[in-house]
């Protein structure tokens, strides 16, 4: 669901306005910096999970061992 | 100093839904190559070779006019989506649509005799379905770059896109190619106009289906100016961006191996008279360029993106001569094109799964270079005029492949209600020439214009720190805005 990254509040997928209608922010670009580290964040978690799945393969095992 | 690190921001998961994606458009696309959709306006539509090469040669300038001009309308493009992504939310429904259109031409007007009625249509159906198209991929390549500001990011991206888009068009070929075959050969009674129908119907489900995964799961990463640019400015930026000059004459020169894939249709289907043999041709090259992908960043530490790029052109050229020549006297025997064609086919599959990875970060190389030196981001224009002028070649190349037809002895006539080939003595030996050999050595000029790209090594690390310094001082500027 598609939310306000400021006032939280919901907008419709098929809203394209650059500004929240609610309270205004700039849903891009507001607080852009502490959302790519929670982009990093996350991406570090697949990594991490996609690392361990291809660890278990045996022909793989000892390049992504740890 | 590396101002990337080992962080990333795109994960597997977006990386994944943007290659099922990219997926998705290929499904869609394969039956509308050159080659096959040739064969579809002239065998199953049964309009003249003549008409059909004349309305290539005009969609393809239709597309020099529009396809600069709507990339300047995507640059131009603002929302809180970014402006690629919303772009990806809009087009697959109408492309869906269009798709179904474009393929059901035969069945919808199975009835109607005129000639006229039916070119009509086929210019209609083939140029909305081509705007749209432009529509839905310029901005779907655009975000290779917008998708993060590491290379690292991008580079996943385009190698998950290629992989799996390379999967599902052999699938989507295999799909063609076997209805084909179980028509014509009278293993499933149904006409050809049916196969193209179901073949719409599906690449429409299935492949756009696939292609909304970008829309939905994709983010914008990349800081734009509030700024938009005008059309002529974003113009004025094209040409003085040398590097993407450079790649867009190189694509130019390249796509006038548009000659092959006109040529391979109707080698199979007129020469081997065996459509599917194509796909056991492609199953060595499939596998092999699969199997390049690991070693991709091994390739990437050794040469630059320069020196991949000419490797490409002459690894193609070397090959097409060797198999030239080899299959000079045997064109027609299946013992000997199946295993020469492989041979091409492993080559050429090897040399394009790392020169099509190669080729999409170059532009987005280009795009952060004008970045710096303007300050302006121009993913729109600067992937539509590289696709276009690719576009443009390629749709003239297919025009003079489909007129070359009646002059090598290539005619079809109607018996008993189905198209039947009309061939002159040395029709199959010009076949094999505009297959195997004159293509790859045209496709080689390509690499005239890499003799002068110098966005490599420690000028492109540095363009990438300076920029990572402007864009904190952009955002920095934004959100100031803001309070």
């Amino acid at each position: 669901m598609r939310k306000c990254p400021k006032c939280e509040k919901r907008l419709s997928p098929f809203y394209f306005g650059t500004e929240c209608k609610h309270c205004g922010a700039d849903i891009l670009y507001y607080h852009f910096d502490e959302r790519l580290e929670q982009d990093a964040a996350k991406a570090e978690v697949q990594e991490e999970k996609v690392q361990r799945l291809l660890g278990k393969l045996p022909f793989l095992r000892k390049k992504y061992k740890n | 100093m590396n101002p990337e690190g080992e962080k990333r921001y795109v994960g597997y998961g977006e990386a994944l839904a943007y290659g099922f994606a990219a997926g998705g458009k290929a499904f869609v696309t394969t039956p509308t190559q050159s080659g096959y959709l040739s064969l579809f306006f002239t065998k199953v539509f049964g309009l003249p070779a003549g008409s059909v090469s004349f309305m290539m040669l005009l969609s393809g300038l239709w597309d020099a006019i529009n396809d600069p001009l709507i990339g300047s309308l995507i640059d131009k493009t603002r929302t809180g989506y970014g402006k690629l992504r919303a772009w990806l939310i809009i087009t697959p429904l109408p492309f869906a649509v269009l798709t179904v259109t474009l393929f059901g031409g035969p069945s919808f007007l199975g009835g109607v005799n005129s000639v006229g009625v039916k070119i009509a249509y086929m210019y209609v159906s083939y140029i909305l379905w081509e705007l749209c198209f432009t529509f839905a991929d310029v901005p779907f390549n655009g975000m290779t770059t917008a998708v993060s500001p590491l290379a690292r990011d991008r580079t996943r991206v385009i190698s998950f896109s290629t992989f799996i888009s390379g999967i599902v068009a052999g699938a989507a070929q295999t799909l063609l190619l076997s209805l084909m075959d179980a028509s014509e050969k009278g293993i499933w009674n149904i006409s050809l106009r049916t196969v193209f129908l179901l073949i719409g119907v599906i690449s429409a489900v299935f492949g756009g289906g696939l292609f909304s995964l970008a829309g939905i799961f994709t983010k914008e990463r990349i800081v734009q100016s509030a700024r938009q640019p005008s059309i002529i400015e974003g113009f004025k930026v094209l040409i003085h961006n040398k590097p993407l000059v450079l790649i867009v004459l190189s694509n130019m020169l390249m796509s006038a191996g548009g000659l092959y894939n006109v040529f391979t249709t109707y080698y199979f289907a007129e020469v081997l008279k065996l459509n599917s043999l194509k796909l056991l041709i492609d199953i060595p090259g499939g596998a092999v360029g699969i199997g390049t992908y690991p070693f991709i960043p091994a390739i990437k530490r050794k040469f630059d993106n320069k020196q991949i790029m000419i490797i490409h052109f002459i690894s193609k050229a070397a090959v097409g001569i060797v198999c030239f020549f080899a299959g000079f006297r045997h064109y027609t025997s299946k013992a000997v094109a199946v295993p020469v064609l492989m041979l091409l086919n492993i080559v050429i599959s090897i040399v394009n799964t790392v020169k099509n990875i190669i080729s999409t970060e170059m532009i987005g190389d280009a795009i952060d270079y004008m970045e710096l030196e303007t300050g302006e981001r121009n993913e729109g224009v600067s992937f539509a005029v590289s696709s276009f002028f690719g576009k443009l070649t390629s749709s003239v190349s297919t025009s003079i492949a489909t007129a070359v037809l009646p002059r090598i002895g290539l005619s079809y006539k109607t018996v008993g209600g189905q198209q039947v080939s009309v061939k002159g003595e040395k029709t199959d030996f010009y076949i094999w020439m505009f297959y195997v050999l004159i293509p790859q050595l045209v496709n080689a000029l390509g690499v005239i214009p890499y003799f002068w790209y110098n966005l490599t090594g420690k000028r492109l690390e540095s363009i990438r720190a300076q920029l990572a310094l402007r864009r904190e001082e952009l955002l920095a500027e934004l959100e100031s805005a803001e309070e």
